[in-house]
């Protein structure tokens, strides 16, 4: 009902050349922990069901306290990179000493995917702006969608990883009292991984991961994790 | 592909247009740019205070995004706003209603009462009229001679001051048991019990406790919002989380 009153005001149906993705990034895992932030994801490009482009970088750092990736349509996200880097790129010749920190980025973002979807013509992505907030001394992590939903949280599952293995990382975070330690968080991240990996088979075993604290923001650029396919024969039932 | 949650929520009975709109066959030709992100909130009047209350769990198509999400937010000392519905229009909405009040107290150098900033909602819904935005708004506040107002919308600026309502995913739930609880209009005999911060309180947070054992996009928490003339206060209390 409400979607017809939109198209009667625009007078036109919404861009269908938008509305199915082409090249698309997959799950995006994010764990707060005390002090920062750890995001993770596949470096594939999948094209359908195929595994095209099998060494893409999916995460982006945008400056030294924010970092900033992806699910979903690959080149809307080149485009959203361009902006954002331009956007840097202002702050830097400004020079004027304050520099733009995760809330800023998502709050940019936030009005840059919510605008499009009022277009009609939506960049077809699910957003996670992770970083430090200088300004609250507190780690940040949000994500956006391509309709301009925002949220803040401390534990982020896109697209798959959202579905399979968001449960499971909470139920380990449950255990812990407070916010984990990066070490904690980073056990909890790895072990996902694995579970995303070995159950979602549009996943690739080659994994970014970014890390964001006080001192800065860095990226693993490509990890493999190291998986044991032996207990495949105990799964059985699905012949 | 891997961006939504789909098909599971056929057999929902509280199923809303906007997310038929998004389950239907036609998704993939005719893209909806709403979605209903479910929650509940609700607000009582009290003769000199306001209590509002939502849910903290933000959810599309039955998966759970966040459970911390806040519903209702106070926009000045003595008034407080909830919504329900897409979340992303309901974000901007209240940015630009806070942005809205800003102005206002600097023509006016003072805040504006809930009645005011109630009609001003009205208008700005209104201007959206064939655009909506998919919000179901409730303002509670004090008016100017401190006693307790509760104003209810719907998504295109229709309003009216009501003694209490409640919106959202359980609003069939939890709206008849309020009416039978505190103002009673069907029962003619007893007057309606005396509602003390103390009742009101308790009430809501009993209503979204059992809403949230029947209604799946209802839980996770409470945000207590409690405004009378001495200021707001601000509670979270825990929902299952299932």
């Amino acid at each position: 009902m409400l979607a017809s009153a939109y198209s009667v005001h625009s007078g036109m149906e919404p861009s269908t050349r938008t509305l199915s993705p082409s090249v698309t990034g997959g799950s995006i895992l994010g764990i707060m922990f005390d002090g920062g932030v750890l995001l993770a994801g596949d470096r594939l490009g999948a094209y359908g069901g195929l595994h095209r482009f099998r060494d893409i970088d999916r995460i982006l750092k945008v400056n030294e306290n924010v970092l900033i990736t992806y699910t979903g349509d690959v080149a809307d996200f080149q485009y959203i990179e361009e902006i954002l880097e331009d956007e840097q790129r202002e702050n830097d010749m400004r020079n004027d000493g304050y520099e733009l920190g995760p809330s800023e980025y998502f709050n940019l973002m936030g009005r840059i995917m919510y605008n499009r979807r009022s277009k009609g013509n939506p960049l077809w992505n699910r957003i996670v702006v992770a970083g430090y907030d200088k300004a609250t001394d507190k780690p940040f992590m949000g994500q956006i969608d391509s309709k301009g939903t925002v949220f803040e949280s401390h534990l982020i599952g896109t697209g798959f990883g959202g579905f399979l293995v968001h449960p499971l990382m909470e139920r380990e975070l449950e255990k812990i009292e407070g916010r984990p330690t990066k070490q904690q968080a980073t056990e909890i991240l790895e072990r996902a991984l694995k579970v995303l990996y070995y159950r979602d088979k549009t996943t690739y075993n080659k994994w970014s991961i970014g890390t964001t604290e006080k001192t800065g923001s860095t990226i693993e650029a490509s990890r493999e994790l190291a998986t044991n396919w032996e207990i495949a024969k105990l799964i059985v039932g699905y012949e | 592909m891997a961006t939504q949650f789909d098909e599971y929520s056929r057999g929902d009975p509280f199923i809303h247009a906007a997310d038929q709109a998004n389950n239907s066959a036609e998704y993939k030709r005719h893209w909806s740019p709403y979605s209903w992100h479910g929650g509940t909130c609700l607000a009582i009047a009290g003769d000199d205070f306001v209590l509002m209350a939502s849910d903290t769990r933000l959810g599309e198509h039955g998966g759970i995004y966040t459970r911390e999400l806040n519903r209702n937010s106070p926009v000045t000392d003595h008034c407080a706003i909830g919504q329900c519905g897409f979340q992303g229009d309901a974000r901007v909405l209240l940015q630009n209603v806070k942005a809205k009040i800003r102005i206002y107290e600097h023509q006016h150098m003072e805040q504006p009462t809930a009645p005011a900033i109630a009609a001003m909602l009205s208008t700005m819904l209104y201007y959206k009229r064939f655009f909506p935005y998919y919000v179901y708004n409730i303002v509670a506040g004090l008016d100017g001679d401190g006693k307790g107002s509760v104003f209810s919308y719907d998504p295109v600026g229709s309003y009216d001051q009501v003694p209490m309502v409640c919106y959202g995913s359980a609003q069939n739930l939890i709206q008849p048991f309020l009416d039978n609880q505190i103002r009673r209009p069907h029962i003619k005999e007893d007057a309606a019990p005396k509602m003390t911060r103390e009742r009101v309180r308790q009430l809501a947070i009993d209503a979204f406790i059992s809403a949230s054992e029947r209604e799946t996009n209802t839980g996770d928490g409470i945000t207590v919002t409690l405004i009378d003339k001495t200021g707001t206060t601000v509670e979270t209390i825990p929902l299952r989380r299932d």
